[in-house]
């Protein structure tokens, strides 16, 4: 099975392909638009940052749809268990850039809404619960402790003394054998 | 120049559908966990049901949906549909009690116990 960390082949050829695609739309703009070389600078500039920016983003959806972006934890509290409050955000802006969306496409001639100042304020209340429940997280010994028990503190310690004795045996064994 | 700003708004909604779908099947496949999103810890770390947490998930999930059903019936408009002030109002005194449930947990309940 491939490692989903290990990039795959066919995705290291996606910047060869959007430079191909780059230089035919170069050609394709060249015979096709009318106008003079501003108009055709500004045209071909907007079709390759365009170009770029759908590949991009293509890029990234394949590395979270395939786990190389790991987004186990997107909703993940300190102490273990899902956070309601990320939960909250998470809901709240993917109905705001939904609702923008809808709102930009509709409109004719299509222009970038008016946002009211009640929806700013639903998003810093949103965001603001995040971030103060966090700070109770990370100040709270009890609920910074994971399902065994353990605070995250003791968690490190426990992870530190391993790495030394997992450093340490090689040196052991080797010395052992040289004696 | 019309062609190019439609092909960058297709381009923007297909990466905004696609995000959202992707979040939405890793939470459904259980690869983003939600598991413990209604539970609390008390100072003894045992979870149980938290009532401010589904208070919380309840007003969450009433305004997006209405909210949603607003847009879609003011297509066309050129600004966001409004949301009334005692809407956002409500929901600051739902995020006042979740924090006050949370700051609970985290410092009186280890407070209490350590008086008895």
């Amino acid at each position: 099975m491939n490692d989903p960390k290990q990039p795959s082949t066919w995705l290291s050829w996606v910047p060869l392909f959007v430079l191909f695609l780059s230089l035919v739309a170069v050609v394709v703009v060249y015979f096709v638009v009318p106008g003079d070389a501003m108009t055709h600078l500004k045209v071909i500039t907007g079709y390759v940052t365009l170009m770029l920016l759908f590949f991009f983003g293509l890029m990234v959806l394949f590395a979270i749809a395939r786990g190389t972006i790991d987004l186990s934890h997107l909703l993940s509290e300190a102490g273990g268990g899902a956070s309601m409050s990320r939960f909250q955000l998470l809901i709240f802006t993917f109905v705001i850039a939904f609702s923008l969306f809808l709102i930009i496409v509709s409109s004719d001639p299509m222009k970038f809404p008016v946002i009211p100042a009640e929806i700013l304020t639903l998003l810093g209340i949103s965001a603001s619960t995040y971030a103060v429940s966090k700070g109770i997280q990370a100040s709270s010994p009890t609920l910074r402790k994971d399902d065994n028990g353990d605070s995250t503190v003791t968690v490190q310690k426990k992870t530190e003394v391993k790495e030394e004795e997992i450093a340490q045996g090689p040196t052991s064994s080797s010395s052992s054998s040289n004696g | 120049m019309a062609l190019l700003a439609r092909l960058t708004l297709f381009t923007g909604g297909a990466w905004l559908l696609g995000l959202a779908a992707i979040v939405l099947w890793q939470i459904t496949s259980g690869r983003i966990a939600i598991a413990g999103l209604l539970t609390a810890k008390d100072a003894d770390s045992r979870t149980s049901f938290s009532p401010a947490r589904l208070q919380l998930l309840i007003f969450t999930v009433v305004i997006a949906a209405r909210y949603l059903y607003q847009v879609f019936a003011h297509l066309g408009q050129t600004t966001l549909p409004p949301l009334p002030s005692s809407v956002v109002a409500a929901l600051g005194g739902s995020q006042a009690v979740y924090l006050a449930g949370k700051a609970f947990a985290a410092y009186i309940q280890p407070l209490l116990k350590h008086l008895e």
